[in-house]
């Protein structure tokens, strides 16, 4: 049985359907790639799986059980976190008060543990614990939001687009935590536009395009022939686009 | 001027002539009313009998209730057999002045009214007089604005004195009074809300005190519903005056009176109505309001009054006293009752006729402050005298007119 | 001279209640992004309650200020349950379905508690600050309003819940994909604000005059001093609150009481041009 599903799943914007009939799975222990052109529906998958936005049609199994009906929170206590394109701090707590949200249901011992795992992770964050979350650079920023997200200690992280707009150096300390997670047994769910980021650490990988599946593999396709990743992304199907 | 009349000017007429045989063809013809003695004579009662003029709006209710009962009891109209009053009530509420016409006109519409009462404050009155006038229904009203009589209208008849001389008889007494209990007043200030009748007033009385060669230190107009009066209270007694002339609705009262008094201020207070006729005043105000000075178009220790006083206080057992409306009420009701006994007919137009001819000397229909009830060709009330008075012990107290008043004016330093 | 200092300490005083007033106005705007038309009711049942106990139980005005919180919050999370909590989509049902019930309560106050003004009696006397007076009800009145507001900005800014219920404010996805369940911060800023809102009423009870009506002349200045301070920004609240008794005052003094209502709407529009994040800053647009 797979950590967390997604069968068959549509959602979209009033009229708009962003994402039509996606059927993955995330396996426990793993990295999930997702990667695909603007408007894709990247985001709006992550959503659709954690409840941001409704479904409008499908499930989400989260162990073999649905929890589509379920709102955000309550998905959220079940284990799954995500980091929002945008990272999406809040700006009037400092970053403690931030990163202690994120661990709202643990004891106060618990979260003081988790605190300090946090920071082994991403040091820099020491340093700027009592500083407020509006002031913060945008590496900062992302590792606040992943640390928050951390705070709850999942067991399946979504993140969406971690690199956006940050420095190739802060990236690679971002990029340098994902596999920690992994050893620690949690699943990642990863959105990137990155493409080589993304194909260097992914267990698996899907592309999506004017949202549905356009690929879902390994990637070893696209490790071999990066041109084919072109075709795939104006919205051929592997075989016809490489051929 | 011209003597003789335009053509267009006299075709005009003729159609009005027209028109109006029409109408009373239409809607008169077939029952000018042999109405048997069984039938009711309706009064229609139009009065803010809710809302924020609702105290008011209530005493003119009581008051006209209790004497319609009154008459009722003591046998009904005699030269129509007997026939029983009875008021037909229309609330107001907070209506604009302009739906409150509409109101009176549907009452019209849907009753057979004999007369009618109402409808307290100066701009429903004023919004209803042309509906009163074009239907030919007599009003009388316990409204003070001078407008009220200065316009032409046949139909309507006034029983306070008028807003102005309200505000300037009551500046000239008190002052008088002051002079003869040697209290100095040679500054004085004004403080008011912007309400129509309470502008008029005012303005009479701040004419009244600069004729008396007073300085006035300030003048204040506030809207009504005041969330803080100590600023006001600040401003006012600024130019450290030894007299104000205060005029507000209860609540705005209160707590302007307490700011004064926080302030310092220890002068007498004259208004004009409103808040300081209201028989809840000095429940509502506390000790501040005793020594406040009003004119009132009418006081429950008014000569005559002594047995309505009772009965109102039995049936209304939360009052000491009632207040300004229900004697101006109670007035009218004796008023429209002598008229039916005149006309001898319930029509509206021949109680109208006998309106501006009765003449009521003993009674309750003479509990006024000139001691009699007969109307100008205005109609105005003849020869209306503001009364001033005091609140003295809780209760309000007639000090002018000298010859009916029951208390000495008290002034403190 | 004195007529100056009798207008800064008479302002302070006042600035102090229209802080209370105007709290729980800021936060339920803040955290659910609901403009309260309700609060001016609410404040009026807080004014009521005062009466009414006291009237009843003879309990003391001051600490009947505690207790109003409780029944008007009481009042606000019923309100909330019932009824804002599904409309969620639809601002426009919403505003309809507050501004209802502030006829509702106006018409329920009138029908059980009739026309009469009422008013809380208390007098403490008068304390002398130089040649300035100084009612004793009114420093009290202060005094609760400042203690009633730290205490919430405390609670706000120092406890766990407090810190959700600001992060709401900031982001409410976030706070759900934290696993927070805001719906339940939703009812208990509501509640509060709808309290503080009672405690306001309270507060007022003890030296105006009210009717069933008397609740929008509080809230349009509540609504003045939010917007004034910057929407959601707790002392930004606080400074326009001063702001806002020092204009009110002034202006009645200096120049006309006509004139209260349009400085003060001179003054948000002013502030919304040059400031429109508020006086501070920091509020939302
Ligand atoms: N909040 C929203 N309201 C309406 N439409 C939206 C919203 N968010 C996204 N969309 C639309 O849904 C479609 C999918 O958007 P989504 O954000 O999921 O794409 P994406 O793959 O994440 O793109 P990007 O790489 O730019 O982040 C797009 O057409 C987008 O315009
Ligand atoms: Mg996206």
């Amino acid at each position: 049985m797979s950590l967390l599903s997604s069968v068959a799943v549509s959602a979209g914007y009033g009229d708009l359907v962003a994402i039509d009939n996606i059927t993955i799975d995330v396996e426990e222990n793993s990295l999930l790639g997702v990667i695909g052109p603007n408007g894709a529906g990247k985001s709006t998958f992550l959503r659709a799986l954690t409840g941001v936005v409704p479904l409008r049609g499908g499930q989400v199994l989260w162990q073999g059980t649905d929890i589509g009906h379920l709102p955000a929170d309550a998905r959220a206590r079940k284990g799954i976190s995500m980091v929002q394109e945008g990272r999406r701090l809040f700006p009037s707590l400092t970053v403690r008060d931030n990163l202690e949200l994120g661990g709202f249901h643990a004891s106060r011992q618990e979260r003081a543990e988790r605190m300090t795992e946090v920071v082994d992770l991403f040091p820099a964050l020491g340093g700027i614990m009592d500083r407020s979350a509006s002031v913060l650079s945008g590496g900062e920023q992302q590792m606040v939001a992943l640390g928050r997200a951390l705070m709850a200690r999942p067991q399946c992280l979504l993140v969406d687009e971690p690199s956006l707009g940050l420095a190739p150096l802060i990236v690679d300390e971002i990029y340098e935590a994902l596999p920690t997670l992994i050893e620690r047994g949690m699943s990642v769910v990863l959105v990137e536009q990155e493409v080589d980021r993304v194909l260097e650490v992914a267990d698996s990988l899907v592309v999506l395009h004017e949202g549905r599946i356009v690929y879902l593999g390994d990637g070893s396709e696209f490790r071999e022939n990066p041109d084919s990743l072109a075709a795939v992304y104006l919205g051929h199907a592997l075989d016809e686009g490489a051929a | 001027m011209s003597t003789h009349l335009s053509r267009a000017r006299r075709v005009s007429m003729a159609a009005g002539v027209a028109l109006a045989g029409l109408v009373l063809a239409s809607c008169g013809g077939g029952d000018l009313d042999e109405k048997d003695a069984s039938e009711p004579i309706q009064i229609g009662l139009i009065e803010p009998m809710s809302g924020p003029f609702a105290d008011n709006g209530t005493q003119a209710d009581r008051g006209a209730s209790l004497c319609v009962e009154q008459i009722n009891e003591a046998g009904g109209i005699a030269a129509l057999d007997g026939a029983q009053l009875q008021l037909v009530k229309q609330d107001t509420g907070n209506a604009q002045p302009a739906q409150v016409a509409n109101q009176a006109q549907s009452l019209i519409d849907n009753n057979d009214l004999s007369a009618m009462i109402g409808a307290w404050a100066s701009s429903y009155t004023l919004a209803i007089a042309p509906v009163m006038e074009q239907n030919g229904m007599p009003l009388l009203t316990e409204s003070f604005a001078d407008d009220i009589v200065a316009q032409g209208y046949q139909f309507i008849f006034k029983i306070p004195a008028a807003a102005s001389v309200m505000g300037e008889q009551g500046v000239t007494v008190v002052l008088d009074l002051a002079e003869a209990n040697n209290y100095d007043i040679s500054k004085a200030a004004m403080v008011t809300e912007n309400t129509s009748s309470a502008q008029v007033s005012a303005a009479g009385a701040v004419g009244m005190l600069e004729s008396r060669g007073i300085e006035i230190t300030g003048e204040e107009y506030f809207a009504p519903g005041l969330t803080d009066a100590n600023s006001l209270a600040i401003k006012v007694l600024a130019g450290d005056p030894d007299f104000l002339f205060a005029q507000g609705g209860l609540a705005d009262m209160k707590i302007l009176q307490e700011a004064l008094a926080a302030q310092g201020y220890e002068g007498p207070i004259l208004g004009s109505g409103s808040a300081l006729v209201n028989p809840h005043y000095f429940s509502t105000v506390g000790e501040p309001a005793n020594g406040a000075f009003t004119s009132a178009g009418w006081n429950w220790d008014l000569p005559g009054a002594e047995e309505f006083v009772k009965q109102f206080t039995e049936a209304n057992e939360e009052f000491d006293f009632p207040g300004q409306e229900a004697g101006e009420d109670c007035v009218a009701v004796y008023a429209i009752a002598a008229a039916l006994e005149e006309a001898g007919s319930r029509d509206p137009k021949a109680v109208r006729d006998a309106l501006s001819t009765i003449s009521i000397t003993e009674g309750p229909g003479s509990m006024v402050a000139n001691g009699a009830l007969e109307f100008e060709d205005n109609g105005a009330l003849k020869d209306a005298t503001p009364v001033i008075v005091q609140w003295q012990d809780g209760k309000p107290r007639t000090v002018f007119p000298e010859d009916i008043a029951t208390a000495e004016p008290i002034f403190t330093q | 001279m004195d007529t100056l200092a009798n207008v800064i300490v008479s302002s302070i005083l006042l600035g102090g209640v229209y802080f209370i007033l105007s709290l729980g106005l800021n936060i339920i705007l803040g955290v659910l992004d609901i403009v309260n038309f309700a609060h001016g009711a609410l404040i009026i049942l807080g004014a009521y309650s005062t009466f009414l106990i006291n009237r009843a139980l003879h309990w003391d005005p001051f600490i009947l200020v505690l207790v109003d919180m409780v029944v008007v919050g009481v009042i606000g999370a019923v309100l909330y349950l019932c009824y804002l909590r599904f409309t969620v989509n639809s601002p426009l049902v919403r505003m309809f379905a507050l501004i209802g019930f502030n006829s509702v309560v106006a018409a329920l106050l009138l029908i059980f508690m009739g026309s009469d003004y009422r008013t809380v009696p208390i007098d403490l006397g008068t304390w002398y600050l130089g040649p300035i007076p100084i009612r004793v009800t009114q420093v009290i009145a202060f005094a609760f309003a400042i203690a009633l507001g730290v205490i919430t900005i405390v609670l706000l800014n120092r406890t766990k819940v407090g810190k959700a219920v600001k992060a709401v404010t900031d982001d409410r996805t976030s706070v759900q994909l934290a696993g927070i369940n805001d719906r339940r911060l939703s009812l208990l800023a509501f509640t509060v604000g709808a309290g503080l809102a009672g405690a306001a009423g309270g507060i007022i009870s003890t030296y105006v005059t009210f009717g069933s009506e008397s609740g929008l002349a509080f809230a349009i200045i509540a609504f003045a001093i939010v917007i004034v301070g910057g929407l959601g920004d707790i002392w930004g609240g606080a400074v326009a609150s001063l702001l806002v008794a020092l204009v009110l005052t002034g202006v009645t003094v200096y120049l006309s009481s006509a004139l209260t209502n349009t400085a003060l709407f001179l003054l948000v529009l002013f502030v919304l041009l040059v400031r429109p994040r508020g006086i501070l800053g920091r509020g939302r647009v």
